[in-house]
Parts: C-alpha cells; structure tokens; sequence
C-alpha cells in the first residue's frame, strides 16, 4: 500500500448544540440507548479546512423519547489538502483511513464533551460506546 | 376619521403593472439595489453626496443620478466605486462550493443506571478515625 502523508492538525473544537429532556415517566435503572449518529464533513479547499460536525441522538428504547441530542465541531486544518485535488481542481479526494480517522477523532471528542455536559444529571452513567469508525456509512455526497 | 389607509384599486393601474416585463423588473429591481448598496455604503463612510462626489471626481448631480436607481452603471464605474468605498459590487470570483460527506451509524447499548443506588447501600464509611486522623494533624 502507497505511504501518503498528511499534515493535519486541530484548530477548534465547538459544541453548537445540546439539549436534554428529563422523561415524565419515572426512569429505570438499567435503560437501552438508541444512540443515532449523524457525521457531516465538510471540505473547503481555499481554507484548507475539514470541519466534522458530529450530532447524537439519544433516544431510550422503552418509551421512544430523545433524552438527549448534542452536536459538536471539530475544525482540522489539512495543510496540503491541494494534494488531494482531482485533475479537474473541482473535488478534493481525501484517502478513505483519514476519511475515517477524522470520524475518529470526532467521536471521541464528541464522547469526552458528552460526558462533560451528562455529569450529575439523570443521564451521568451514559457514555456513547466505542464505535468501530469504519462502520460509519457514507449516505450522500454533495456540494454546495 | 380613520387613519387606516384605503384600499385602492383601479383597472388602469392593474394594467399598467400587468404590462411591465419580468425582465425589465429584474433589471431595474437589481439596479435599485446597487443604488441602495452604495448609499449605505457612503453613509458608512461618513460622505454626504458633495463628499462622495468630490472623492469620485463627478459633478454631485452625477451621484443623485447613481443613487436614484435608474443610472446603467459601466463596469470601470463600478471599479473605482469599490475602490472607493472598500465594498464588493462585483462578483467576479465565484465561491468555491464546499464539498460534503455524511455519514450514518445506528447502535444500540444497554446501560446500567444503578451505580448510584449501590453507593447509597454501601456501608457507611468509618468517619470517627477521620475525625481523629484530622485532629492530630499539625496546625500550619
């Protein structure tokens, strides 16, 4: 396999939104998750930047209610990103494993944020599992 | 007497406004806007219209022309106005578009919440060698 090197670094991580429901039903002690994950990369070549917005939906498998959703930015300045260019200049195609180490890394940031935002609260013992990153699914693909 | 406006309608207006080409609107609409733009643009600045036609050389009732909306601007006029008044009239770079991926996974974990209860049956730590262990620490 061809070595391909990638000078990447963070520049900011974000949290754009949370929001937690305390259920109307009394809670059970031991609770199934339906933990819905969205992953959005966003590409801009002439900043040389991949944003990786990450939202997770909680959602409780006895009553069907979102406890919890948060939404988190992660910004990551790919410095030679132009390397990556298609001949047409028009697209930017980033080798697949850093595709899936920026998901990675983003889930991971997203957990540690998770975490922060649960404790002391009915939902403190909620930590969003380990992912396998190469699960994620590529649902679209668009520009705008 | 009431103040609210009346209602006015005439047929010889209806067709007057029925007659205008879409086009013709669009154009002048768009025209309209420039003009507002480098007002807004001119009062940003701090100029009144005398202000802002010694800065582009011109006879001011050249610049009452330019923000009436109705002037057919040429694209070396329009250089020098963003020059001048450090705004983007033209458009010539197009946006680079932003390329996006998603990305979707559904999973599903049983999680105990019950941690808590547990700590609250633990027995009771043993507090007096606490205290003691305190009351013979040194003063500082």
């Amino acid at each position: 396999m061809e070595q391909v090197n990638i000078n990447f670094q963070i520049k900011g991580i974000e949290l754009l939104e949370f929001n937690m429901k305390n259920p109307q039903i009394p809670l059970i002690p031991e609770r199934t998750y339906n933990f819905n994950i969205n992953v959005e990369q966003r590409i801009n070549k002439e900043e040389k930047l991949v944003i990786v917005n990450t939202a997770v939906d909680l959602i409780q498998e006895n009553d069907k209610q979102c406890h919890a959703s948060i939404k988190t930015s992660c910004v990551f300045l790919v410095e030679n990103i132009l390397d990556f260019a298609s001949s047409g200049n028009q697209q930017i195609d980033l080798p697949e494993h850093f595709i899936i180490t920026l998901n990675s890394i983003s889930l991971s940031t997203t957990r540690g944020i998770m975490f922060s935002q649960f404790k002391g609260t009915f939902m403190h013992n909620v930590v969003l599992p380990i992912v396998n990153p190469s699960t994620l699914i590529l649902t679209k693909l668009n520009t705008q | 007497m009431s103040k609210k406006a009346r209602e006015y309608s005439s047929q010889i207006l209806e067709r007057i406004i029925s007659e205008i080409d879409p086009k013709e609107q669009i154009k002048c609409d768009k025209r309209m806007m420039l003009a507002i733009k480098i007002e807004e643009a001119m009062i940003a600045k701090g100029w009144k219209k005398g202000d802002f036609a010694r800065e582009m050389e011109k006879h001011p009732s050249v610049i009452t022309r330019w923000l009436s909306g109705t002037n057919n601007f040429e694209s070396d006029t329009l250089f020098e106005l963003e020059e001048k008044l450090g705004i983007n009239l033209i458009n010539i770079l197009e946006k680079q578009k932003e390329q996006i991926l998603h990305f979707h996974l559904n999973l599903t974990q049983k999680i105990k919440t019950d941690d808590r209860i547990n700590i609250v049956n633990e027995p009771a730590p043993n507090y007096p060698n606490a205290v003691w262990a305190i009351n013979n620490q040194s003063g500082c």
